[in-house]
């Protein structure tokens, strides 16, 4: 295989940098606006209503068709306000007790339809996602908005019931502001069922111009406020459900960007004079969770309810090995429940060592004798447990197969259950497995953890799918959570990191970067960890790199 | 007459008992239609429950059930989940699409496995019949997923010459001619319909050559060619036309293709037809999506085979006779 390790990784913050390259200052006509990009994509949004909008593909759409009062930044702080930038409040007050923030709207921002944006909208948005029959999977996280008063009509005053580090984050980064005078009248138990679900009008730098079913979706930049407008003209998300036809569309020459380019294609993109390979952290990782309780009733689980099973396990696996071969080297090593790119991410956290002898001897200080298969048993139960994986995952499949191996080494019994992934979604939920490999794709919140490690979502139904239960780190990620200082949450964080390791309720195997095709002549910026697409409204395609499909829409090509 | 509407009762019997079926199985599977994503932690159960009952998708099947045929009583299939728009709307868009791939794969398919078939059996045993057997054998046998693949990439980014999937130019202006219109939309059919051509056409050509092998050994034949008959009008008139009954069934099966669609070939050619949108309710466990696709390919099977009944009726008087008997025998 074609060594990874040669192509340049280009981090976000030099996203900037990518495109023609060169230094020459841009003529006027150059840096006109104008171009179009066209997106391809496996998935298309279940719906385009913000507030129950569950797909990263509507998250897509409603980040560039819809605004936040403000934006986080690239280091993804969430505490307090520090790095946030302007949305569509153009700057923001805080109380003296911090109860209240007053966020000053931009007064030149309009909706598409050409309504002046009010504070009244931003009232009226709060008050639809909180309201429990829109069942807004955002209210949890806004838990903390007492109420919304206005000012003057510019001026929406948010008021908190306490005062938490990530109060201003929750209020800005959870909530697309909606335009009242389309919601009021609908049906909020149904708003997936409203026109504007399928036809938003939002006050983005895009304004929404059709969605065929399955085939494309096309948002052109608004030109009718008298804000700054996107350097694009177009942005067109064009759906093939294959990966393979996805990413060929681009490869061919069809399509501009490919957001998951798998490891056997990066070598072809590298080769393609018209595409560039653009490497960016995320923030998704891969694990091994074990179930801590048994699949029926609620009793330990018989092989890895004991501690030191799962800790044996854990350094009985060659993770350098099963990252390298699966991903080359387009993932780093997972250390425990959270990326790197986080606020909350202790780079130092040393996990569990890959030291086969110790793991053999822990097993055998813990009674778990080998056999004559060479399998290990205690008191007649086997060492053996199944590994459940959507079998529509390579990655996933690939990964089982070399657990399943490494873990024989120390006289383990695995057996692998693949399924397809909404079997996997349902046994998973249903705390129906073993051990399962799993991912978690999270946003820059620092509560992610807690939802699901923490004790609080041990219980069925919750998402702490292993059960994993320990209230020394269920008190450390609490009070990191509670830290207004960004030092004494990292202190906590990291305690709480320690202790979760050390019980090794799964084994975190990788954090897979993002790998992007695009096409050459696109320059882009602005993009975060958690939304490569967060800066497109400042991409831009210079004059002279513009191809027959940058032409404005309906003139001939 | 009474052979007919007997058929059609049956066959709506048919279609019950598959929609019901499929009501109770597809509830049966792990997940459900608001536990596609483990991956989202906003997703509590109780926003689950919420939803499910919001969406008419609580307590047990049997509750589901007599709720939904209360709504399908008045023409009502249910609201898809994953695709946000009722049942009937999302078959809607994605029927015609079916029928145009579908309906031009199988005319395509049909005329040239009949052709071939005929061909062959008209020059039987000789080296040209022993290769295309041997080449129909073999597309016959090849998975539609890898021949798609295959297809695709080489006519769309080998050569390039068409376009890589979807059934239009996205970037095609609203107020293109008619013509180019239709041009976009044949250069987006060609390399599906190949496929399809390549993967139905076989069977067909390998049935109608085994038929007229046998028609051309009965008595009728024999006695139309020591009648003096020219060959071709023996071939043609006496034993061809007998022989495409097997065909005729073969095609009556093909026809819940054009609403079911290929999966395969629709999933990589991401043509969006009945069968994408099957199987991504299918992986989403959308339950009203999933019924909704079923019943419509049931009608379809249904329909195909009470049409290739009659097509044979009409070409073979004596399994109409026979139909006719058996019809009066039941009543």
């Amino acid at each position: 295989m074609l060594s990874l390790r040669t192509f340049r990784l280009v981090s976000l913050a030099g996203l900037a940098a990518c495109g023609s390259g060169t230094d020459a200052k841009p003529s006027a006509a150059a840096n006109s606006p104008g171009g179009t990009v066209v997106i391809s994509t496996p998935a298309e949004p279940d719906n385009l209503m913000p507030p129950i909008t569950t797909s990263v593909s509507g998250l897509q759409v409603e980040d560039l068709v819809f605004e936040r009062l403000a934006v986080i930044g690239a280091a993804l702080n969430t505490v307090g306000d520090a790095g946030f930038t302007p949305g569509l409040a153009s700057r923001w007050e805080w109380a003296p007790d911090s109860l209240s923030i007053a966020f000053h709207l931009d007064s030149t921002a309009r909706w598409h339809d050409g309504k002046p944006v009010r504070a009244a909208d931003v009232a009226f948005t709060l008050a639809l996602y909180l309201d429990p029959k829109t069942g807004a999977p955002a209210a949890t996280q806004l838990g903390n908005v007492d109420s919304v008063s206005v000012r003057d009509s510019l001026t929406p005053v948010v008021w908190f019931k306490r005062r938490t580090p990530s109060q201003f984050f929750d209020v800005v980064m959870q909530v697309f502001i909606l335009p009242s005078h389309l919601l009021a009248a609908a049906d909020r138990s149904t708003l997936a069922s409203a026109a504007q679900a399928k036809e938003p009008v939002g006050s983005g730098p895009f304004r929404f111009v059709r969605w065929v079913p399955g085939q494309v979706l096309e948002l052109a930049a608004d030109t009718t406020g008298g804000r700054r407008r996107a350097q694009l003209d177009r942005v067109l998300f064009t759906k093939a459900p294959d990966p393979v036809t996805a990413f060929t569309r681009v490869a061919a020459g069809e399509a501009d960007l490919f957001e998951a380019v798998r490891p056997d294609k990066v070598a072809e993109v590298a080769q393609n004079a018209q595409l560039r390979l653009i490497l960016t952290p995320a923030l998704d990782y891969n694990y091994l969770g074990f179930n801590l309780r048994a699949r029926k009733g609620n009793a330990p689980h018989p092989v890895l309810g004991d501690r030191a099973v799962r800790r044996a396990l854990t350094m009985a696996t060659d993770r350098r090995s099963i990252v390298a071969n699966i991903y080359d080297s387009l993932a780093v090593q997972a250390r425990g429940p959270f990326t790197s790119a986080q606020a909350g991410a202790d780079p130092d956290l040393k996990p569990l060592p890959y030291a086969v002898d110790s793991a053999n001897a822990l097993l055998d200080a813990a009674g778990w004798t080998r056999g004559p298969d060479s399998l290990r048993r205690k008191n007649g139960t086997v060492l053996g447990f199944g590994i459940l994986v959507p079998s529509s995952s390579v990655a996933r499949m690939r990964a089982s197969v070399l657990l399943q191996e490494q873990f024989r080494r120390v006289g383990a019994d695995v057996k692998i259950e693949g399924t397809d992934f909404g079997g996997f979604v349902g046994r998973t939920t249903a705390r129906d497995f073993d051990a399962m490999l799993g991912g978690w794709n999270q946003d820059a919140g620092p509560g992610n953890a807690r939802d699901s490690w923490a004790s609080v979502g041990a219980t069925k139904g919750g998402n702490n799918y292993s059960s994993y239960r320990n209230p020394a780190f269920d008190a450390q990620l609490d009070s990191g959570l509670a830290s207004f200082a960004q030092d004494r949450m990292r202190t906590h964080f990291a305690a709480a990191w320690r202790i979760i390791t050390d019980d090794a309720p799964a084994i975190w195997l990788a954090e897979p970067r993002r790998v992007m095709a695009v096409h050459r002549r696109i320059e882009m910026t602005g993009g975060r960890p958690d939304a490569w697409w967060a800066g497109m409204a400042q991409w831009r395609i210079p004059a002279d790199q513009r191809i027959t499909r940058d032409a404005p829409a309906g003139a001939p090509r | 007459m009474r052979a007919l509407i007997q058929r059609v009762w049956h066959g709506l019997v048919v279609v019950a008992i598959v929609a019901t079926a499929t009501f109770v199985l597809v509830r049966l599977a792990p997940g459900d239609p608001f536990a596609v994503a483990l991956d989202d932690a906003r997703l509590t159960p109780a926003l689950r429950a919420q939803w499910r009952e919001a969406y008419g998708l609580d307590g047990s099947v049997m509750t589901q059930y007599v709720r939904w045929l209360a709504a399908l009583l008045h023409g009502d299939l249910g609201w898809s989940v994953s695709t946000s728009q009722p049942v009937s709307s999302a078959i809607a868009n994605a029927l015609p699409n079916t029928l145009l791939l579908m309906g031009t794969a199988l005319v395509f398919s049909f005329a040239i496995g009949m052709g071939l078939g005929a061909w062959q059996a008209a020059r039987h045993n000789r080296a040209v019949d022993r290769v295309i057997g041997a080449t129909t054998l073999f597309a016959a046998a090849l998975p539609d997923f890898w021949l798609a693949l295959v297809v695709l990439l080489t006519g769309a980014y080998w050569f390039r010459v068409f376009p890589v999937g979807g059934a239009t130019d996205p970037l095609l202006p609203l107020s293109a001619s008619t013509l180019s219109i239709v041009a976009d939309r044949v250069m987006h059919l060609v390399l599906p319909v190949c496929t399809l051509v390549l993967l139905i056409a076989a069977p067909v050509a390998r049935q109608q050559r085994a038929a007229l092998l046998d028609r051309l050994q009965v008595d009728w034949v024999r006695t139309a060619r020591a009648k003096g008959l020219a060959p071709r009008q023996v071939f043609r008139r006496h034993a061809w036309r007998t022989a495409l009954g097997p065909v005729i069934t073969l095609g009556g099966l093909a026809l819940p293709a054009l609403v079911g669609g290929a999966v395969f070939v629709e999933h990589v050619f991401a043509w969006p037809g009945m069968g994408q949108l099957a199987a991504a309710a299918i992986a989403a466990r959308d339950y009203h999506l999933v019924v909704g696709c079923v019943i419509v390919g049931a009608a379809m099977v249904v329909v195909g085979s009470i049409l290739a009944d009659l097509l044979v009726n009409h070409l073979d008087p004596r399994a109409a006779a026979a139909d006719a008997d058996r019809a009066a025998a039941g009543a």
